[in-house]
């Protein structure tokens, strides 16, 4: 595998368009009819539904009621336009009692799909009952190079949110900076700030608004790092913090 | 007792004691209005709890299928919107009931536990002066307090109510 320079990364993350990246947006659905994805590439999407007292990922038509999902496939759209993505439905009221599991299975059916960069902009408290099930799912995506990025509300390292916290994770948090702009946090728990503010997101029935939170900013991150895949594929997440870290402003 | 249950007591106790921590919340963030909402359990909606400024303003529900207050609920991140009305989901139910429309609203997840309870929103009215809409300081201030909010529960008082 060709490591790039430091130039040859900081071109792929200005000029990449994600091509060959497969990206999983675990959140709450996408309107992919929404006119902002006139010519995104889906994949088949899932959501993780309870029948007959099991729960599992089943292929279904996205259908985004709440928006968040197409928002933050929005600004990943905008951010890596030649990605394929992937919608997995993870965020629903009817799976909030089994949140964690959702989460779990969402994340396995996007592994096995192929996904490379898994955009997870929600949080949990970090409890120590749950935090073996997340440590086991983004381990698993760090050995097998996969890139999760996680959002996090970065309101007290006391506080642990999952899977913001954990370290295999390239946590992101919101900040008032420019497109292709981000910093490191040296020190923090969440590693990275990104444009988080006023950003303009596509909503459900056809409309955009403009939002600042954390999750818009994870959304700006997966976009750069699949800008930087496309380039340079195959790449560990461990590489690539590394060279977002020396590259950041 | 449920979980749920059990947090009603509680909210129920202290709303005799009142929630200064709110109302502290109100100054410090510069809203008109702090609102506590929680799961309703089975039915699949949020409900508004508490209100600084008043009970007009408690009892509504918002179902967890639309809403920025079910975004924040669902995805457990903070959000902060400065036009509301440019927004075309925004569910305008409770300004349409209250008289009072709504500008600018943060909203930040509540948790009780290990597990996300409810959103606590600030907003600010429309006026037909010039209003400033929210930032991002006001933003990270209210999640704190969120994060801080249920901290404060005299928890041996809910044993009481949890027990009779």
């Amino acid at each position: 595998m060709k490591l790039p320079t430091r130039n040859e990364a900081r071109q792929a993350i200005q000029d990449g368009k994600g091509e060959g990246v497969v990206i999983a947006i675990l959140d709450s659905g996408i309107e992919e009819k929404h006119p902002h994805f006139d010519e995104c590439c889906f994949l088949k999407g899932y959501e993780v539904v309870a029948m007959d007292g099991k729960v599992d990922a089943l292929e279904s038509e996205s259908i985004d009621e709440v928006g968040h999902g197409t928002a933050v496939a929005g600004i990943i759209h905008s951010m890596a336009p030649r990605a394929r993505l992937m919608s997995v439905k993870v965020l629903a009221g009817g799976m909030r009692r089994q949140h964690h599991e959702a989460v779990r299975l969402g994340v396995q059916k996007a592994l096995s799909e192929g996904a490379i960069v898994l955009n997870c902009s929600f949080g949990v408290p970090g409890a120590s009952y749950s935090l073996p099930g997340y440590k086991s799912w983004t381990d698993e995506a760090f050995r097998n190079d996969c890139h999760v990025v996680s959002a996090s509300s970065n309101t007290s390292a006391e506080l642990p949110e999952w899977p913001g916290h954990l370290l295999t994770t390239h946590s992101v948090t919101a900040a008032d900076f420019e497109e292709d702009v981000w910093e490191y946090r040296s020190g923090h728990q969440v590693a990275f700030g990104a444009k988080g503010v006023d950003v303009k997101v596509p909503c459900p029935g056809g409309g955009y608004a403009s939002l600042t939170g954390s999750s818009f900013a994870a959304a700006h991150f997966s976009g750069l790092v699949a800008r930087l895949l496309s380039v340079f594929p195959k790449m560990s997440p461990s590489l690539v913090r590394d060279i977002f870290r020396s590259l950041a402003k | 007792m449920r979980g749920l249950d059990r947090l009603e007591a509680v909210v129920d106790q202290w709303k005799n004691s009142g929630w200064q921590i709110l109302d502290e919340a109100l100054g410090s963030l510069g809203a008109d209005n702090v609102i506590l909402w929680l799961d309703e359990g089975d039915s699949d909606s949020l409900k508004s709890v508490y209100a600084t400024l008043g009970d007009e303003f408690i009892g509504f529900r918002q179902s967890l299928s639309k809403g920025l207050i079910s975004q924040v609920f669902l995805s457990g991140m903070p959000l902060l919107e400065k036009d509301l009305k440019a927004r075309n989901e925004h569910d305008p139910s409770m300004d349409e009931h209250t008289g009072v429309r709504c500008q600018s609203m943060i909203v930040a997840p509540v948790t009780w536990g290990d597990e996300i309870v409810g959103v606590l929103s600030g907003v600010r009215f429309e006026s037909e002066r010039l209003v400033e809409p929210f930032e991002l300081d006001q933003l990270n201030e209210l999640a704190i307090i969120s994060k801080k909010l249920m901290d404060d529960f005299e928890i041996e008082g809910c044993d009481e109510a949890t027990n009779s």
